[in-house]
């Protein structure tokens, strides 16, 4: 079964450049330019990994996490840009992509 | 006023007597005094040159006296009670050092608390003054953190854009002419943003030394609008987001095409880069009695009325 992301990113060439490469690799990728749309993708199509930006329009990436959080949704979560604050419940940052939660 | 004599010779209220400074400008008038008992009429004042105060002996038998002081340096006379002692035929001033030196014109030891509270004033002053520079430099260097980091981030996206597609390109990860040609596409867009960002960075800095000179100058209203347009249809296409420019009124204005571009190249940007799909921005100049006024307005999510996201986007822009 095809393993499916969904990027949340506002910055439409980063987030094309993302689906480019992550569909080249394999992936099935869902795109969402905005935090609620982002929390939506998330919730219907439970996807193996998130990546997700922390500046966003509509509501940022660490409130979209804890809210996703909240829920009780486990899957894995990237930030694609800054490295996280700690305890926000990022797996990790971009740069060291190494557990899950 | 009569002086109570002491047993001793000195006098009550006296305490150390310095009649050694007195007594070289004293002695010559005592000796032109008979018996000592009649110097009442004496009321030239002594003149001393090398002292401040002059005595004027106002009344004096031989056991006492009554002389006032003037100072001589300023105005008439003070009248005020001197220690004095009678020994034989002369007089001898018994002004303390330390009394002389408190005499102050009217004749009251000077009250040390204007000197003190002075002080106190000064140090409260040298330490608020400590405190709140300090606190600039804190504040100052605080807000160059905060700038350095957001500028950081502003700079970092359009270059992790170029990076990412430049790198896709190079491993031959998209295979059609069209696909290769719009990778292209967005580098030249994201090159062009990153360019026009470091410009305001540079205007930035140099505002900060000196008033920018505007360069002003007839321009064409339409072709600086449709300029800007131009500036932003790669995002349009790739976003699904629409600007659009228009001129009511002349087409001619007076202005600096280089500030205005930015003005609106920035305002622009930010409001594409919150813009959900579908978003239009307008740009408009509009022409009344005072000139031309350039609104950019969009149909995308506004601000709250706290600005919440300026402070959302200072501490995400700051470094974890």
């Amino acid at each position: 079964m095809m393993r499916r992301i969904v990027v949340v990113e506002d910055h439409a060439p980063i987030a094309e450049g993302l689906r480019l490469n992550l569909t080249h690799d394999g992936y099935d990728v869902v795109i969402a330019s905005t935090g609620p749309r982002g929390l939506t993708e998330v919730r219907s199509q439970r996807p193996d990994l998130m990546i997700l930006d922390l500046t966003l329009p509509g509501m940022d990436g660490l409130e979209v996490l804890r809210t996703l959080r909240a829920e009780g949704t486990t899957c894995r979560c990237w930030s694609c840009r800054h490295a996280a604050p700690r305890s926000t419940g990022f797996a990790a940052s971009a740069s060291a992509p190494t557990t899950t939660s | 006023v009569i002086l109570d004599s002491l047993p001793d010779g000195r006098w009550r209220g006296a305490e150390v007597p310095v009649s050694e400074l007195r007594e070289r400008l004293w002695r010559p008038r005592m000796q032109a005094v008979d018996g000592g008992t009649r110097w009442a009429a004496s009321d030239q004042p002594f003149a001393p040159e090398d002292t401040l105060v002059a005595y004027t002996i106002h009344w004096a038998t031989r056991n006492a006296a009554l002389v006032s002081y003037a100072d001589t340096a300023r105005t008439p006379y003070r009248q005020s009670l001197l220690l004095t002692n009678l020994d034989g035929l002369r007089f001898t001033v018994t002004l303390l050092r330390p009394m002389e030196r408190l005499l102050a014109p009217g004749g009251m030891p000077p009250s040390p608390w204007p000197r003190l509270v002075m002080l106190g004033a000064t140090a409260v002053a040298v330490i608020a003054l400590a405190g709140w520079t300090a606190w600039r430099a804190l504040a100052l260097s605080r807000a160059r953190e905060l700038f350095a980091a957001s500028v950081t981030h502003e700079l970092r996206t359009p270059l992790t854009g170029i990076t990412l597609f430049a790198e896709t390109l190079l491993l031959d990860r998209i295979s059609s002419p069209d696909g290769r040609r719009r990778a292209l596409q967005t580098i030249a867009g994201e090159a062009q943003r990153l360019s026009a960002l470091v410009e305001n960075v540079l205007t930035m800095a140099r505002r900060g030394q000196a008033e920018e000179r505007l360069q002003v100058r007839p321009t064409s209203l339409g072709d600086l609008l449709r300029s800007v347009e131009d500036a932003f249809a790669p995002m349009c296409v790739t976003r699904g987001l629409a600007v659009r420019g228009t001129v009511s009124g002349p087409d001619t204005a007076t202005i600096d095409p280089e500030a205005a571009r930015r003005i609106l190249v920035n305002l622009v940007d930010n409001a594409l880069r919150h813009a959900a799909e579908a978003t239009h921005v307008t740009m408009e100049a509009i022409h009344d009695d005072r000139g031309v006024t350039l609104v950019v307005a969009d149909d995308g999510i506004g601000i709250s009325a706290r600005g919440a996201r300026f402070e959302v986007m200072l501490a995400t822009g700051a470094p974890a």
